[in-house]
């Protein structure tokens, strides 16, 4: 299944966020949540068919303009499910954010269960001054699951220049237990903030990281073998720099 | 395979690298490694992960030194690969060895003997195979060569030039040669078993030429290292990253992308590989097994960065290693409390 | 004992050209090379800008034992790391000890002298003429006194050779006038010197013998 799916969220005449466009192309669906009056635009990502499957296509493209603000979550764990047709599953987020724009990108936990084959993409273009905050929780398969294949890569160019650009290979074995990789551990968590606020010094635990990026921001990093700790190691990465 | 990337390889090639476990310390101070057993799948991870990320630079840098280019590009080159390094620790360890592998290189390469033990600087891509006759040989020149090729009586030939290459080689039998690749080639000439043969090899300064002749008599007339080298460090900066110091060396001393790329992954595996001989005292036999055992690996990975090294830079690949990622700023950090014996 | 003269230097360096004077002091575990080092700082550090760079194979031992010492302020200490090979790092891949002497003196740009003082060696390490202008092997007496006998590149070859802590020489048996007569005849010639820390703090032969070194680096022949 192919899907092309839209949003664009500018600032309005009282400088509110809204919702300028919004198409949903099942199995991506995209809905409007509560308006908070004055805070970011809230879209929530739904998966209404259980998506995605083997051989589907998707793309969100998310149009931000000049100082809007958009949150944009899930609603329940993504399950990259097994292909019942040819080829793998395929996913690309792209936002584009014009000046000053944030945009929050918050999705549930992607859990590559057994037979998955998917690649999933976010490409994230910034203006100067631009804001993004974004969070990828990736879990290897069910409960005593081995996980299929994903390939999961992010790039976040701001400005012009790269800012982050990582490709993550998860469903070899002998990869995913290598210490240099995932060190065995079922759960993998990443969380970015790009923006032009200090981003603080190195810090960390064992198995987490918050680290300044060379050009902009900072990304945290989270190894467990539950989603629990990855969240809680998370929000201590984010608590660091303040 | 280019001198100038066996040079680079070698563990007494003074760049630094024999300071630098790649990880390597901090997992043994964890028990993560502990003997040859545990080793391999660490290796295996890093030459699949920081490997191929210093492979497919290395492999553009080469690239990039062969077509001599601007101060622009190196610069856009360090800030992609900065952008697949989002640890710091790993970002200034890079650094570090690049700009002492670029210190000792600059050493080494302004000896002028250099140009006795190189492959000259230059471009188009002609490889041809024994010239002997009776023999096989491929003689392939890349787009921007254009081509001559005169094959000996009873030789079987492959002529392949690619449009508007420019080459002229014209063994007859006898065997007496002349492949003279103009500025902008890149050339292989490997006449094997070609006793009895005279060659007259002659690259023009920019030409990338790789020229491993075997019992021929043969002439060898090197474009001017010295300055091709000097012109491709002065846009590199002060700290370059390593893989791309690597690349650039072996670029600007006439070697091929899969050269550097080959140099960069097996070094991503035999450094740690001597810190763990160093550090826990294992079987260097054994330990130059398991790096021996990634053989298909490290040429899959050199393999796959050459076929990109012509590549936008934006567009190369970026693998991502959380795992050394996090090991390499744990290190950073007790080196702040705690004895640590490697600089990464 | 003064330092012996008639000194012809095998090795010789290209011009300082503004960089500080590079001094290597080598030696056995144990031999006293910190002692040295920290006698070496007090007798010098009055006249002449200068810092250490250490290879002690724990990163903070030695400097902090010469920051106890009070001999030197701390951000003129550089300890580097070796990867466990500290005769590689002084000698074959010189680039951990480079790179901490130009940042001692970005961060102090009139350092006249850096002392490297080795990590602990056995008789065959020396200090690369790449990294070092001129270097100190230093032995003790109750290292045996066949040490110098037995030669090896660090006895033989060093710029100056110390024999130290001769006031253990009663206690431990060993005769100095064998190791003196022997580090001589294996030395052809260049110097030796044989000194107490305990009677001389302050190491006033070996300083003067650096003096003359930086003096002649100072006014070239």
């Amino acid at each position: 299944m192919r899907a092309r799916a839209g949003l664009t969220v500018e600032l309005d005449d009282r400088g509110h966020s809204v919702i300028r466009r919004l198409r949903s192309a099942a199995p991506l669906t995209v809905m409007p949540a509560r308006d908070r009056g004055g805070g970011p635009a809230v879209v929530r990502l739904l998966n209404s068919a259980a998506a995605p499957l083997g051989g589907d296509d998707l793309e969100l493209t998310v149009r931000v303009g000049p100082g809007a603000r958009l949150t944009l979550e899930g609603v329940a764990a993504t399950l990259a499910l097994p292909g019942q047709r040819f080829g793998p599953s395929r996913c690309t987020v792209r936002l584009e954010l014009a000046e000053r724009a944030a945009v929050a990108y918050l999705p549930e936990p992607t859990v590559i269960t057994g037979r998955a084959r998917h690649e999933s993409r976010l490409l994230a273009e910034l203006a100067a001054g631009a804001v993004l905050h974004c969070r990828e929780v990736l879990v290897l398969g069910r409960a005593g699951e081995r996980p299929g294949r994903l390939s999961s890569a992010i790039q976040v160019v701001r400005a012009g220049r790269p800012v982050l650009r990582q490709r993550l290979e998860i469903g070899d074995p002998e990869l995913d237990a290598s210490v240099a990789h995932l060190a065995g551990r079922r759960v993998l968590g990443t969380e970015i903030l790009i923006s032009d606020a200090d981003p603080g010094p190195a810090a960390g635990g064992d198995w987490w990281s918050r680290v300044p990026l060379a050009s902009s921001g900072w990304v945290s990093t989270a190894l467990a073998d539950d989603v629990i700790t990855v969240m809680d190691c998370l929000i201590r990465a984010r608590g660091c720099g303040t | 395979m280019d001198i100038s990337a066996l040079l680079l390889a070698d563990s007494r090639f003074p760049g630094g690298g024999h300071v630098h476990s790649g990880g390597l310390e901090e997992a043994a101070a964890r028990a993560q490694v502990s003997n040859e057993d545990d080793l391999a799948p660490f290796l295996l991870g890093r030459l699949r992960t920081a490997g191929e990320l210093a492979a497919v630079f290395a492999a553009a840098a080469t690239h990039a030194a062969r077509r001599n280019a601007t101060p622009t590009f190196w610069a856009t080159l360090d800030a992609e690969l900065d952008a697949r390094t989002p640890s710091p620790a790993q970002r200034d360890t890079s650094r570090t060895q690049g700009a002492a592998t670029l210190r000792a290189a600059k050493a080494t390469f302004a000896h002028t003997d250099l140009k006795a033990i190189s492959t000259p600087p230059a471009a188009a891509k002609a490889t041809f195979s024994p010239p002997a006759a009776g023999t096989e040989a491929t003689f392939a020149p890349a787009a921007g060569t254009e081509a001559t090729f005169a094959p000996a009586g009873g030789a079987e030939a492959t002529f392949a030039p690619a449009a508007a290459a420019k080459a002229t080689f014209a063994p007859a039998a006898g065997m007496e040669a002349t492949f003279a690749p103009p500025a902008g080639a890149e050339a292989t000439f490997t006449p094997a078993s070609a006793a009895g043969m005279e060659a007259t090899f002659t690259p023009a300064p920019a030409t990338g030429a790789t020229f491993a002749p075997a019992a021929a008599r043969a002439t060898f007339v090197p474009a001017d290292l010295k300055a091709t080298f000097g012109g491709v460090v002065a846009g590199l900066g002060a700290r370059p990253h390593h893989a791309i110091v690597l690349g650039a060396v072996v670029g600007a001393a006439g070697g091929l992308p899969v050269d550097a790329a080959l140099t960069a992954a097996y070094l991503s595996v035999s450094g740690p590989a001597s810190a763990a001989v160093r550090l826990l005292g294992l079987d260097p036999f054994a330990v130059n097994g398991v790096v021996v055992a990634l053989s298909e690996w490290m040429r899959d990975v050199a393999e796959r960065a050459a076929e990109c090294a012509a590549r936008d830079p934006a567009e190369l690949p970026a693998p991502a290693a959380p795992g050394l990622d996090l090991l390499a700023e744990a290190h950073r950090r007790h080196h702040e409390k705690e004895v640590r014996l490697f600089a990464s | 004992m003064p330092a012996d003269g008639g000194h012809h230097d095998p090795h010789p360096h290209e011009p300082l050209a503004g960089r500080a004077f590079r001094l290597g002091i080598g030696g056995p575990v144990g031999s006293g090379k910190t002692a040295l080092v920290a006698a070496l700082c007090r007798a010098l550090g009055a006249a002449v800008e200068l810092a250490v760079v250490t290879n002690d194979i724990y990163t903070t031992e030695d400097a902090d034992f010469l920051r106890a010492a009070g001999v030197l302020d701390r951000e003129r200490i550089v300890a580097v790391q070796t990867g466990c090979c500290p005769h590689t790092a002084i000698r074959d891949d010189i680039t951990a000890n480079l790179d901490a002497v130009d940042g001692l003196e970005r961060r102090f740009p009139g350092l006249r002298l850096v002392i490297i003082e080795s990590g602990g060696d056995n008789l065959t390490a020396v200090f690369s003429r790449g990294l070092v202008d001129r270097q100190i092997f230093v032995v003790d007496v109750a290292g045996g006194d066949k040490v110098p006998r037995k030669g090896g590149p660090g006895v033989t070859t060093a710029d100056l050779l110390v024999i130290n802590k001769t006031d253990l020489a009663p206690l431990v048996g060993a005769d100095l006038d064998v190791m003196t007569t022997d580090a001589h005849r294996v030395r052809k010639g260049l110097p030796v010197i044989s000194q107490s820390l305990v009677d001389t703090p302050d190491a006033p032969a070996v300083a003067g013998w650096v003096r003359e070194q930086l003096a002649a680096v100072a006014a070239p022949a």
